[in-house]
């Protein structure tokens, strides 16, 4: 009994789709073997990466920012520095227009005054793009969409008293497993 | 991988079809089948082939991916080459007919969309359901694309098929 009675679905079922290369499945079990680590296993090191440079841009800025700023008198460095209460703020770059007294290039150590404190100021994540980058199996055969989510967190760092703002983006990417369905 | 091998030998050829369907030429069909082969590689935490659905998806969002990647280089070329449908995407046997020959040019000829729903219909094996889950359409969509696809076919071949 002929299931498919359309002579013209016969004829297409007769063409043989042409097979891969005979050293294409070598070629495969090289790719997969040469890979060092899944995709999970090298997204630390990622994730990681773009923290460290935009921490890397923050601290050139504040240097930056501190070679230029105007140059205290001798008299005035030593006792702002004993002024200093030793502030824990991770940065503490002086503005660009702030007389402050500063050690040059002491930004952990900066000057007591507020004024050449920048803070947080605000925080944002902008989504860039979202898209399906695998189907996932668990051992237990529940299957899942793993999507890639890009984004850029934006921190904009500011000076209150001077009004100079910093601003730092750093793109990130996270991995979410979502359940497949299926039918 | 020894579980992936036999399994590869009796499905590759199928794959890719769709895989050569989906790109601009054998180079990059091989490419993309690579591509999703690794995909599905690192997502099976068992170690066993999945389904062929799973494939074909994976194999049609690395064509998407690849495609975005090419896209400058594609352009370039589009703009020099002529475009001429390639007709090696089957086996060319000593006893194909003449009909079989132009069967062949004629599919590859088909408009990209009813390609992809005849292609995992007629050799890929899947159900229009299944297709049309594989290619995010409605299945009622897919099936007027198959139906579009045999009608293309049969208008321009009437002497084959209808003699």
């Amino acid at each position: 009994m002929n299931s498919h009675p359309d002579p013209l679905e016969n004829a297409l079922r007769r063409l043989h789709p042409r097979a891969p290369r005979a050293d294409f499945w070598e070629r495969l079990e090289t790719a997969a073997t040469r890979r060092p680590a899944p995709v999970a296993a090298r997204r630390p090191m990622l994730g990681l990466a773009w923290p460290l440079a935009a921490t890397l841009l923050l601290g050139l800025a504040g240097w930056h920012f501190a070679i230029r700023s105007p140059q205290p008198s001798e008299s005035t460095q030593p006792s702002a520095v004993a002024k200093g209460p030793g502030s824990s703020r991770t940065v503490a770059p002086s503005a660009l227009k702030t007389p402050a007294p500063q050690t040059h290039g002491s930004i952990s150590t900066a000057a007591p005054q507020e004024q050449t404190v920048f803070q947080p100021a605000r925080s944002r994540r902008t989504l860039r793009d979202v898209r399906l980058a695998s189907t996932v199996t668990r051992p237990d055969g529940a299957i899942f969409n793993r999507y890639r989510y890009d984004f850029i967190d934006s921190v904009t760092w500011r000076n209150k008293a001077t009004g100079a703002t910093l601003r730092v983006e750093a793109p990130g990417s996270e991995w979410i497993l979502v359940p497949a369905r299926t039918y | 991988m020894a579980a992936w091998k036999p399994w590869f030998a009796e499905h590759g050829a199928r794959l890719l079809l769709f895989a050569r369907q989906q790109s601009s030429c054998q180079a990059d069909a091989e490419d993309v089948l690579q591509n999703a082969f690794l995909k599905l590689w690192k997502g099976r935490l068992d170690r066993t082939p999945p389904p062929l659905a799973h494939w074909f998806r994976s194999i049609r969002q690395c064509a998407i991916d690849f495609q975005r990647s090419q896209s400058r280089r594609r352009r370039r070329e589009e703009i020099t080459a002529a475009e001429v449908p390639d007709t090696a995407w089957f086996e060319r046997g000593l006893e194909e007919s003449e009909r079989q020959e132009i069967l062949a040019h004629l599919v590859a000829a088909l408009p990209r969309r009813q390609q992809e729903v005849l292609i995992l219909k007629i050799w890929g094996g899947l159900t229009l359901e299944e297709a049309a889950t594989v290619l995010s359409i409605p299945p009622a969509t897919a099936a007027s694309r198959y139906r579009y696809a045999l009608t293309t076919l049969r208008r321009q071949t009437p002497d084959l098929f209808f003699p």
